[in-house]
């Protein structure tokens, strides 16, 4: 039992110094701490202004301003779980620092949780507050019937761009091309979970995509608290739903990290370009 | 003997070019093997995705616009994220006080590189306006003596922002973060998802302080309506005066800049 404990205490202790690792990282940097919420930010206001140009002053139940409020909040979470928990493994190699860090007896989940709560801290956080505000000016209007509701469908969102993350952090060294593919695989999940168009919208093959994307189901579960007033009740298909996905990708992490963590002490080819 | 001097220097210069283009190309091509092409070649084509379905459904044809202007775009990219960072990169790689110390101008390697930058770009706009084709049914109508103006203008108008760029992201060494953080306003402000004439007025009159618009207006017009020089003189007017200007900017910019990088000591620090 006190193993057990002394190995949480010890992987909180090591996602917190991560964290706090990562924060400085990004700090020490002005440009990075504009920059990388300026980005979904005008982003948003780019979408918008494109509907406008459109004429459409509907999408789905509600106005283009809150529908890409809440898509601009998934996308915030999908470049963080790209580029912080995703790109953790990556950041370490590119380093230098992947053998230590798997000679190291640090949990390497720990380690990817810690780069992930990093960024949420100086990213994300102040990304969905300066939307909100800018959501706000645009006259979006919220409906919220269920405050719990709301905590619930944010939880599940977070969740899902955590488990994201986990996958994400494997599969990236893998493939040696961690750069391409963080960039790559950007635009097309805009495009394919409805952060920015309507999944309705797309055509009906592209729409199992955002079936099967765990930050569409947090998506759909906060626009309906946040915007149409929908309940706990309401959103729970989307949440279990969601909560299935996510273990599914945690699963899955956990098994390219393993193989991640047999290249490194096996083969020995992993800090290879 | 004169001559000789000069025709020796011109040749040693355009050698210079020559080769520093061959490696640079040899390089993006290395890159593009190593499935860089998938990003930067289908990237832009999820970005217009985006576009027409918002158009698509509104029942607007404003996609060709899109295609055309996201294709032009692709120049005003490469102005940020190739030239733009040309400097820092060698920077990171450890060869910019080599490169500074080639007993050649630094204009010509930087053209060498900027050239096959642009050969990359034109790939790029190939494959955009083969989508557009493709995908989204739209069908040009080019004036092609009035584009192969206009493009060459458009081109000049932007070397100033990445001349300007390129110095500054060897002051600041974070380069592609610059160009991160500069992008976006671009997007919004140069009328790539929509024309600049849509923008509220505020933003439509920062917008018509860029040559970005005004480029966006002439070219679609001339590839989507053939459309004469004559017909697009409002909008090409401005871009020659930019066009003009804006090298001289960006050159005293990037001589500045230079200067005070080389005054501090910075070339070789990041």
């Amino acid at each position: 039992m006190s193993i057990a404990i002394q190995q949480t205490r010890s992987s909180l202790l090591v996602c917190a110094a991560t964290a706090r690792a990562e924060m400085r990282r990004t700090l020490a940097y002005t440009i990075e701490v504009v920059r990388w919420p300026l980005f979904p930010l005008l982003y948003y206001v780019s979408l918008y202004f494109t509907y406008e140009a459109a004429g459409r002053d509907s999408v789905g139940a509600t106005t283009p301003a809150a529908f890409l409020l809440v898509g601009i909040f998934g996308m915030t979470l999908w470049s963080s779980a790209i580029w912080s928990g995703g790109y953790a493994v990556e950041s370490e190699r590119s380093a230098g620092t992947i053998n230590s860090l798997f000679l190291s007896p640090a949990s390497r989940g720990a380690v990817v949780l810690g780069y992930s709560l990093g960024a949420i801290t100086v990213f994300v956080v102040p990304t969905m507050v300066v939307a909100t505000g800018l959501a706000l000016a645009l006259g979006v209007d919220f409906e919220i019937a269920d405050p719990l509701a709301v905590g619930v469908a944010f939880c599940a969102l977070l969740l899902a761009a955590l488990a994201m993350s986990y996958l994400l952090a494997g599969a990236f060294v893998l493939t040696r091309r961690a750069n391409m593919f963080a960039n790559f695989i950007q635009s097309p999940i805009y495009l394919l979970s409805g952060m920015v168009v309507p999944v309705d919208d797309l055509p009906r093959v592209l729409q199992w995509f955002a079936y099967i994307f765990p930050i569409s189901a947090g998506m759909d579960a906060l626009r309906g608290v946040l915007l149409t007033g929908a309940t706990l009740d309401e959103i729970s298909g989307s949440v279990m739903r969601l909560v299935l996905i996510s273990v599914v990708l945690m699963v899955a992490g956990q098994y390219l990290l393993e193989r991640v963590e047999h290249a490194a002490r096996n083969a020995g080819t992993l800090d290879f370009e | 003997m004169q001559h000789a001097t000069l025709a020796h220097s011109i040749s040693n210069e355009a050698r210079a070019a020559f080769v520093a283009w061959l490696m640079m190309f040899r390089e993006r091509f290395y890159l593009y093997g190593r499935a860089y092409a998938m990003d930067w070649l289908l990237r832009p084509i999820f970005e217009i995705s985006i576009a027409a379905i918002i158009y698509f459904t509104a029942g607007s044809d404003t996609v060709s616009y899109v295609v055309v202007a996201m294709a032009a775009s692709m120049l005003v990219f490469s102005a940020i994220y190739f030239v733009g960072e040309i400097l820092d990169r060698e920077r990171v790689k450890g060869t910019l006080p080599s490169l500074f110390l080639t007993p050649c101008r630094r204009t010509s390697w930087m053209a060498g590189y900027a050239f096959a930058g642009f050969l990359e770009t034109s790939g790029r706009i190939t494959m955009v306006l083969i989508a557009g084709y493709v995908l989204f049914d739209v069908r040009f109508d080019p004036n092609i003596p009035a584009l192969l103006v206009v493009l060459p203008v458009f081109i000049l108008a932007l070397s100033g922002l990445a001349l300007t760029l390129s110095g500054l992201g060897l002051l600041i060494k974070r380069a592609n973060s610059l160009s991160n953080l500069i992008s976006p306003f671009l997007t919004l402000l140069g009328g790539v998802y929509f024309p600049v004439s849509t923008l509220p007025d505020p933003l439509r009159y920062i917008a018509r302080a860029m040559p970005l618009g005004y480029g966006m207006d002439a070219i679609t017009a001339i590839a989507l309506e053939h459309a004469s020089l004559a017909d697009v003189q409002d909008s090409l007017i401005p871009l020659v005066g930019f066009a003009i200007v804006s090298p001289l900017i960006g050159l005293a910019a990037f001589n500045g800049l230079e200067a005070l990088v080389r005054r501090r000591g910075e070339v070789d620090i990041y």
